[in-house]
């Protein structure tokens, strides 16, 4: 016999019980032997935690509402002798969790794989550049937040002329428009809707290749679309964050949108890209290895490891680059002045 | 005299709270939960969620009998993923209004606004929904709570008062409060028991003075120590021979305790004010034959808050476990009911427990509410 605590689910009176096991049944009874219930013993279940010291309840699919309080461990112990689906709970709570953890690791595989590599690549293809031209045009008005475009005389075109030259000889339909912003940062970007941007930093060496060099490169993520995927990843990243770990806002995507990075493999893409169209069109290519060298010198990126980094190390790209004199300047001393000037 | 002795003697005793929840078995089901929470890209923590909590309802014991907690991970996911699916169509034009670039920014803006004031709606039935959900999944002796009366209602109230609190300059947090807490623990229902509540927000208005008092002062030492410290620090780096980088390093980590310190002051202080809350909350609700008595002193919620805010910030997190067992014993130490020699009488809540559980109240991030 073993002692326990009663309630029926109707009233929350407390009875003194003993049980016994009679065939399929547990018997429910007073310490006078009055019965109160019967429970199939396969239909008993445990009812809130076992974990720790007990108290441990049950409770029986016949009568839910029902409640059973088993004195200590040891009535816990005879209780499951006599219904072993009790220690199954342990079993079936592991087997859920051991299959969480499996469907959780192939998510996050596909999620690598198809958030970040396939959806992206999939979609850039499928998003007329157009549609994002938008997003391009709110990036750059972030990006001229306290500097101005340089708009004077024909350096602009100059430029713009070069990436259309470029991007049709690679078989690149629709146009590309090419900006020149007054800021001393050596830096370049290509944004949503066949925009590219030329910080005037870059134009401090003098030097007509660097120049071209970087224009072929941005104009390589344009018409390989990497602008596109980083979009189409930024917002699929942004989403599955939010929904998978019920933190950050949906709104806040815009504020990703404003970070968006290209894959080493990405920029090692460009760099290829931007030596095989000078070159197609009988251009140098040195200045583009010149460029990466200077910025090797420079330290840029150096105390952050190569496979770390989402950009590949200057000395790296510079490496990768033939050191090949043939071919002439892209820019004419005329123009590269004219594109200075465009600054003034 | 004989007489009243005897009355006295008669009185029933208020039966305690008591939290018998083990520290060493809490952190066991946290870690395993963070765990297993990492390794499903958070999706364990619905179940994680309804372990922690089937262990935390079961060590309170009221009169010899544990709560019990019988809500389940998957009805907790279940309701995320729904309000998760409608709140992304309803961020969708957000989304496609910011592609479509400045030429859009006022829509997006009115969208925005718009969207913010649904939010704000949403904030009382949020609130109310996830309370009938906790109600309806515990149990005493078998019985189950439930919530009654409409979320909707609810959310309105909620608003208009919501939207009260600026122009009075927060002044009418109290009146807010006691309106809103009476409204619901009214409709709450502890099997067949209806509660009353008499609550009147003349009563805890004294404790929310003291606790604007206390926040201003705390505030002023903050700023007065931290002013302090900018002084000395100049002081010590012209006169000594500690270097300049060195009294920066200095000036960084005291400057780091102090906000900690102010971000620490409201909560810390707005203790007086929950306390007085509580006490006249619990002093003015009855029903079923059953009252309700706390003792407890803003003192002892100051310093139970304060010192969790330090084991929090000591072990970066680590020590949330504590955190939790420490609020369970003292809710346990500071909380008794009379009346329980009738609980038999307690009959079983009508109705089918709700199926709907906390989503709303996780989508819109306010499990603190």
């Amino acid at each position: 016999l073993i002692p326990a605590r009663y309630y029926d689910g109707r009233r929350a009176r407390s009875h003194d019980v003993r049980l016994r096991a009679e065939g399929e049944l547990l018997l429910i009874d007073t310490p006078d032997g009055v019965p109160l219930a019967n429970w199939p013993l396969r239909e008993i279940e445990r009812a809130g935690s076992w974990e720790g010291r007990g108290p441990f309840a049950l409770t029986c699919r016949t009568g839910p509402d029902a409640r059973l309080i088993l004195a200590d461990a040891r009535s816990a112990e005879a209780i499951r002798g006599l219904a072993p689906q009790l220690s199954e709970v342990d079993r079936r709570d592991r087997r859920r969790a051991f299959r969480m953890v499996a469907l959780g690791v192939v998510a996050a595989v596909l999620t690598v794989a198809l958030v970040y590599e396939g959806a992206p690549r999939w979609l850039a293809a499928a998003i007329p550049s157009s549609w994002l031209a938008p997003l391009g045009d709110s990036l750059l008005e972030g990006l001229k937040e306290g500097h101005s475009l340089c708009t004077d005389g024909e350096g602009r075109l100059r430029l713009e002329r070069l990436a259309n030259r470029l991007a049709a000889s690679a078989g690149h339909h629709g146009h590309i428009r090419v900006d020149l912003l007054d800021w001393n940062e050596v830096n370049a970007f290509a944004l949503p809707g066949d925009r590219i941007v030329i910080l005037k930093g870059i134009l401090r060496s003098g030097d007509p290749g660097e120049l071209a060099g970087v224009l072929a490169h941005e104009v390589g993520h344009v018409v390989n679309r990497h602008v596109n995927e980083a979009v189409v990843r930024a917002l699929g990243i942004q989403f599955l964050l939010t929904f998978f770990t019920g933190t950050g806002d949906f709104a806040s995507a815009a504020a990703v949108l404003t970070s968006l990075g290209y894959s080493r493999a990405a920029e090692a893409q460009a760099d290829r890209f931007a030596v095989e169209a000078l070159r197609a069109e009988g251009f140098q290519v040195a200045g583009l290895r010149r460029f990466f060298q200077r910025l090797a010198l420079e330290g840029e990126g150096e105390i952050i490891p190569s496979w770390l980094s989402t950009h590949p190390r200057s000395a790296d790209r510079a490496a990768a680059i033939p050191d090949d004199p043939a071919g002439v300047d892209a820019f004419t001393p005329a123009e590269l002045l004219a594109i200075r000037a465009a600054c003034q | 005299m004989a007489a009243v002795a005897a009355v006295l003697s008669a009185q029933p005793e208020p039966q305690k709270l008591v939290y018998t929840g083990e520290l060493g078995t809490l952190y066991r089901i946290a870690a395993v939960n963070l765990l297993l929470s990492i390794l499903t890209l958070g999706f364990y923590r619905f179940w994680g969620r309804a372990k922690l909590r089937r262990y935390l309802w079961g060590s309170m014991v009221l009169d010899g009998d544990a709560f019990e907690w019988d809500g389940t991970g998957w009805e907790m996911c279940r309701s995320f993923l729904i309000v998760s699916a409608i709140a992304l169509v309803l961020s969708a034009p957000a989304y496609a209004l910011t592609l479509a670039g400045p030429a859009y920014a006022e829509q997006l803006a009115a969208y925005q606004t718009l969207l913010g004031l649904v939010i704000m709606m949403l904030i009382g039935a949020a609130t109310m929904l996830g309370l009938r959900y906790r109600l309806s999944r515990s149990r005493w002796r078998g019985i189950r709570g439930d919530l009654e009366g409409s979320p909707w209602a609810y959310s309105w109230r909620n608003f208009g008062w919501l939207l009260a609190h600026a122009p009075t300059l927060f002044l009418i947090h109290p009146l807010a409060t006691i309106d809103l807490r009476r409204w619901l623990i009214r409709r709450v229902r502890p099997g067949t028991v209806t509660l009353e509540c008499h609550a009147r927000a003349g009563a805890v208005y004294p404790a929310f003075f003291g606790t604007i008092a206390l926040s201003i002062a705390l505030l002023a030492l903050f700023f007065a120590l931290l002013f302090g410290g900018i002084v000395t620090g100049a002081v010590v780096g012209v006169l000594s021979d500690v270097s300049q980088e060195e009294v920066e390093e200095i000036g960084f980590v005291v400057g780091l305790v102090l906000m900690l310190l102010v971000l620490a002051a409201w909560p810390c202080a707005s203790a007086i004010y929950h306390a007085s809350l509580f006490r006249h909350l619990a002093a003015t609700t009855r029903g079923g034959g059953l009252t309700f008595v706390t003792e407890v002193s803003g003192a002892r919620l100051f310093w139970l808050r304060f010192s969790n805010f330090l084991i929090l910030g000591i072990t970066l997190g680590i020590g949330l476990p504590f955190v939790w067992h420490r609020r369970a014993r003292f809710l346990a130490a500071n909380l008794a009911v009379l009346g329980l020699e009738d609980a038999h009488l307690i009959g079983q809540a009508a109705g089918r427990p709700t199926r709907s559980a906390e989503g709303l109240l996780e989508v819109l991030d306010l499990g603190a509410v």
